[in-house]
């Protein structure tokens, strides 16, 4: 029954007719690196930040942990045009990067709390059991904590994508219509009169996620399967 | 150094925020935000925005809650269905309400009720509060429930004693994010809302783009006034649930 | 009031878990349940304790029919493995919580009798284990219940903890006239505080008796059996055995003899029979005897 009332929707998503819009299609490329290099400063940045949440004791982390938090509970796109003042000093706006800083503001905190959950949910004696298994840090990321934390990874790249599509009015403010994303030929269509290419633009929006998704599944599993060959090889040899 | 360092976070995000605030701050003379208070239109679109936040954050809390209540006790993936809107950008389903619900008495977009505006909400974040609370809802401990049974405690005193307590927070949390959310977002609301109210972030914005620059201050006092707020706002419900979380976290059995 | 069952079954889905189950425990005694873990013996627990319904058979308190009787109107509470305090109330606020009302300045009693006097307003997080175990203890028996399930309520606790709360528990339950079913997979809790041991394996009971005497015929309790309790040296040639089940005997040393620098006593109890026990503890009052084998 649930299921049905958040299937059923999406059903008219799909087109009588194929359709190519040009213009939405100019903006994949910015829209795709813009989501890559996004997610890959999610990631590093929420991998480490989430650990010490999760690991760390004292008054001092869970300070930063309320700080970290807050653009969850204000509204970041007010705080943007304080922000877009200062980006026009700095000279990031209408650049790719000050797009990216802002963009950080609304993805970032919730990649925190998916990491510090993993993190939570490993524990400890685990973390350090994995420490004393392997000390080389590279190592012990590629091995042990990296497949481990498999599903945080795909939930965080999912939620950044998702939010960072959404994002109109923050990039049109930001970027001032030079960084093209997807929303800003999204947002117009929908207003205007054609259902076909609202239609096409909502399709985009909706791909692109389950695209990213499914892209980085395989990537994931190639990896933990690598980790595997690699680990009976070793294990073989030993034997021998 | 295997535990992990928080402060490049902190700093940026911290610094962003304070900044962004720091700036509007410096924009604006107490004369901006007296004149604030006397707009009427400013004040009828607060209103009309705290209507459609609240209605939106109950009903999904209500309903995320109950889901993940049902869900935790069940294995399988029939719950991943409901992951799907979590795929889809708000930006998309504000295009499937306008796609659906056009057409419709009562519901439809630009209508006065803003019910097209509630209900895109829900579409997502009903699925929001779902996977914020599953795991919360399978880490409970079904002994307490069943110990306060043996007891003798009454079915409500029971409930409070095994299960709210512990979801209290996680439940307040989620519902705060989406407060926060559905009160200052732009792109549903300009989408799906009506020209007179508009909502408070539509409000904002345009007031800050559009038109002559003379109204930008009133945009920076508005985004002073709700950030500090929902600051105090946040302060409050941090310093009073915080003793309780704390001695909750401490105290409950793994 | 006397705990009757009889017949028991309890399926889950296909799996048998319990098969025929009889078991009695007479009112105001303590009968232990010993086997390994996944014998069952949780399952029968939770039966008696009404948080599972049998899938045949009969449970019976008294005269009453309680089979089908739920959990809150049966008069049973139970100690888990784990304290499973309420961790947002203070100690006090959990030991009010299931008393009645009007026997409610009581609260100070209960935590002197557990040994937490002027711990009321301390929150769970600042006991430690054992205390913890001990105010849960409070709060069981606080609410008044006839029955006392304990389901292996030692098994987080060190040794010496461990002891102190056995007696604890042997010693409230008896003044409180509370009859009392321990489950435990440790021979040695079983023998140190149950006036009768059952034996359960797969589901099934597999053997009964008085713990000195289960310890000679079962093999499932080896060749040796702690009584745990408190010795007195009365005189050089004399010590009172005291277990923990309220037995109280006066042996005589017949025999002191060392093997491998333990020391080991023989002793003769009063009906003539003689038993060869090993003190564990000999420096405090205290003393852990351990039943080595039976003589003659």
């Amino acid at each position: 029954m649930i299921g049905l009332l958040v299937l059923v929707p999406l059903l008219g998503l799909i087109p009588s007719t194929w359709t190519w819009n040009p213009r939405l299609f100019e903006t994949l490329t910015t829209t795709v690196s813009m989501i890559a290099v996004l997610t890959l400063l999610n990631h590093l940045i929420g991998y480490v930040t989430g650990k010490a949440i999760a690991f760390r004791a004292g008054r001092l982390i869970r300070y930063m942990e309320l700080l970290i938090s807050l653009p969850l509970f204000l509204p970041v796109l007010l705080l943007s045009f304080g922000l877009y003042l200062t980006w026009i000093r700095l000279g990031l706006a209408d650049q790719f990067i000050g797009v990216l800083l802002v963009l950080l503001l609304p993805t970032l905190p919730y990649t925190i709390r998916m990491y510090t959950n993993a993190f939570q949910a490993l524990g400890e004696q685990m973390m350090e059991q994995m420490v004393l298994i392997e000390p080389s840090r590279l190592k012990r990321f590629l091995f042990l904590t990296g497949p481990m934390m498999r599903s945080a990874i795909q939930s965080v790249t999912l939620l950044v994508t998702v939010i960072a599509l959404s994002q109109y009015a923050l990039v049109t403010l930001i970027g001032g219509g030079v960084v093209q994303m997807i929303a800003l030929e999204a947002f117009p269509l929908y207003s205007g009169n054609s259902l076909v290419a609202a239609k096409e633009a909502t399709i985009w929006l909706l791909v692109l996620p389950f695209l990213i998704y499914f892209v980085q599944l395989i990537l994931l599993e190639g990896w933990v399967q690598v980790v595997r060959r690699l680990l009976d090889g070793r294990y073989d040899s030993a034997r021998q | 150094m295997w535990r992990g360092n928080a402060w490049p976070a902190t700093l940026l995000i911290t610094g962003m925020v304070g900044y962004g605030l720091f700036v509007s701050l410096s924009m604006t003379t107490w004369e901006d935000y007296s004149r604030l208070f006397r707009d009427p239109v400013f004040l009828e679109s607060i209103g009309i925005s705290l209507y459609v936040a609240v209605s939106s954050t109950v009903l999904s809390v209500l309903i995320g809650a109950w889901l993940a209540g049902f869900f935790a006790k069940q294995t399988g993936w029939t719950a991943q269905v409901l992951a799907i809107p979590l795929f889809l950008p708000h930006l998309g389903a504000a295009y499937l309400a306008i796609l659906y619900l056009s057409d419709l008495p009562v519901i439809s977009p630009h209508e006065v009720n803003q019910f097209s505006i509630i209900l895109t909400y829900l579409y997502k974040e009903i699925p929001f509060i779902f996977f914020y609370l599953l795991p919360v809802y399978r880490r409970l401990d079904h002994r307490y429930e069943e110990l306060g049974l043996m007891l003798g405690l009454s079915r409500l005193k029971r409930f409070w004693h095994g299960k709210g307590v512990f979801l209290l927070f996680p439940v307040l949390e989620a519902a705060f994010i989406v407060f926060a959310f559905t009160l200052f977002a732009y792109e549903v609301p300009a989408l799906l809302g009506v020209t007179y109210p508009k909502l408070i972030g539509v409000y904002t914005f345009d007031l800050y783009t559009q038109g002559d620059l003379s109204r930008q201050p009133e945009a920076f006092a508005i985004s002073v006034l709700l950030t500090g707020i929902l600051f105090l706002l946040l302060v409050i419900f941090t310093r009073t649930i915080r003793p309780l979380t704390e001695r909750i976290s401490k105290g409950r059995v793994e | 009031m006397d705990v009757t069952i009889q017949h028991v079954n309890k399926r889950f889905g296909q799996k048998q878990v319990l098969q025929a189950i009889d078991l009695h425990i007479p009112s105001g005694q303590c009968v232990a349940l010993v086997g390994p873990s996944g014998s069952g013996k949780t399952t029968l627990l939770r039966l008696i304790a009404g948080l599972e319904k049998v899938s045949g058979g009969i449970i019976r308190f008294g005269e009453t029919d309680m089979t089908h009787v739920a959990p809150n109107q049966r008069g049973v509470t139970m100690l888990f493995q784990r304290p499973l305090l309420f961790p947002h109330l203070t100690v006090g606020q959990n030991i009010r919580i299931g008393m009645a009302t009007g026997r409610q300045q009581d609260v100070h009693e209960w935590l002197t009798k557990v040994g937490l006097t002027g711990r009321v307003d301390a929150y769970v997080h600042e006991l430690s284990g054992g205390e913890q175990q001990r105010a849960s203890l409070a709060r069981a028996l606080a609410s008044g219940p006839n029955f006392l399930l304990l389901d292996e309520p030692f098994s987080s606790l060190d040794l010496p903890r461990r002891r102190e709360l056995r007696t604890l528990i042997r010693r409230l339950t008896v003044a409180e006239g509370v009859t009392t079913l321990l489950v435990t997979h440790d021979r040695e809790e079983a023998m140190a505080m149950a006036d009768y041991v059952y034996v359960m394996e797969q589901g099934k009971i597999i053997d009964q008796g008085h713990p000195i005497e289960l310890a000679q015929k079962s093999p499932f309790f080896g060749d040796g059996v702690y009584l745990d309790g408190e010795w007195y040296p009365l005189s050089d040639v004399k010590l009172v055995l005291r277990p923990t089940n309220g037995l109280q005997e006066r042996v005589t040393i017949t025999k002191e003899l060392t093997q491998y620098g333990v020391r080991f006593y023989e002793v003769e109890r009063q009906t003539g029979e003689r038993l060869v026990v090993q003190t564990t503890e000999t420096f405090s009052e205290k003393v852990t005897a351990y039943l080595v084998r039976k003589e003659g």
